[in-house]
């Protein structure tokens, strides 16, 4: 059951677009975050960090292609607060009409 | 609604309809994940090449078994090419795909190849250089729409 809930540390444009391309997929390799993101590796470890502390996104470690990669996921936890904000946000619009 | 924890005040509806649009575009980008820009075009052509051998009449030899042989070959090319885009190796992990625009294209793809088949015999061979255009184009139209929504994504 989704509930409007704004999440400040979602919210973050930086951190709203990594949630948001993770919540179409079980998992995204780091470096494709990366590219995506246009951030430097030091600035979406950061995010990610944030993100990881408050329980949001797991990191796998995984090997394709014979090299070890690691694969960022939304926990069950991330998701459910991702879509509270999404609701959140539209509540605000919909207040606002 | 609670509101953030962190005293700032919350988004203004313009700053709400942004964020939203910011997270929407994020996650068509992931469900439409890029395929190498010469994909679509380089589908088309092999697929017009095979409906143009297939449009050519009762070849004599040895132009017939030329014209059998780079009609497997050009079949094989297609199914790899399919197949390793569609399920080759990728940084993604079970991405959420709409599977019903999918499903459409592929059953209108299967009509437009089988239906020369059938029509050949009666008509004429030349209906593989028809429909064969309008596969072909069909890809490429394909293609052009998902670059444009990857590329806003």
């Amino acid at each position: 059951m989704v509930e409007p809930r704004f999440d400040d540390l979602i919210h973050a444009p930086h951190r709203l677009r990594i949630c948001a391309m993770l919540s179409q997929a079980e998992g995204i390799e780091f470096g494709e975050v990366l590219n995506r993101s246009e951030l430097s590796k030091s600035a979406l470890s950061k995010h990610l960090s944030q993100l990881a502390q408050a329980g949001y996104v797991t990191d796998t470690p995984i090997v394709r292609e014979g090299r070890s990669r690691q694969l960022l996921s939304l926990t069950p936890v991330g998701r459910i607060a991702y879509a509270d904000h999404l609701a959140a946000l539209q509540r605000i619009i919909e207040e606002s009409t | 609604m609670e509101t953030n924890d962190s005293g700032m005040p919350p988004p203004t509806p313009e700053e709400a309809r942004r964020a939203l649009d910011l997270a929407e575009a994020e996650e068509t980008a992931t469900r439409y994940r890029p395929v190498p820009g010469w994909y679509y075009p380089a589908l088309a052509g092999l697929v017009l090449g095979l409906f143009l051998l297939n449009s050519i009449e009762q070849p004599q030899q040895p132009v017939r078994t030329l014209v059998a042989i780079v009609t497997i070959f050009l079949a094989i090319t297609v199914a790899v090419l399919v197949g390793r885009v569609s399920f080759g190796s990728s940084p993604y992990r079970g991405v959420r795909v709409d599977g019903k625009p999918l499903l459409a294209g592929v059953l209108v793809a299967a009509v437009l190849a089988i239906a020369p088949a059938l029509l050949a015999g009666s008509i004429g061979s030349w209906i593989w250089v028809v429909y064969g255009i309008a596969l072909s184009a069909l890809i490429c139209g394909f293609g052009v729409a998902y670059w444009r929504r990857h590329r806003r994504g």
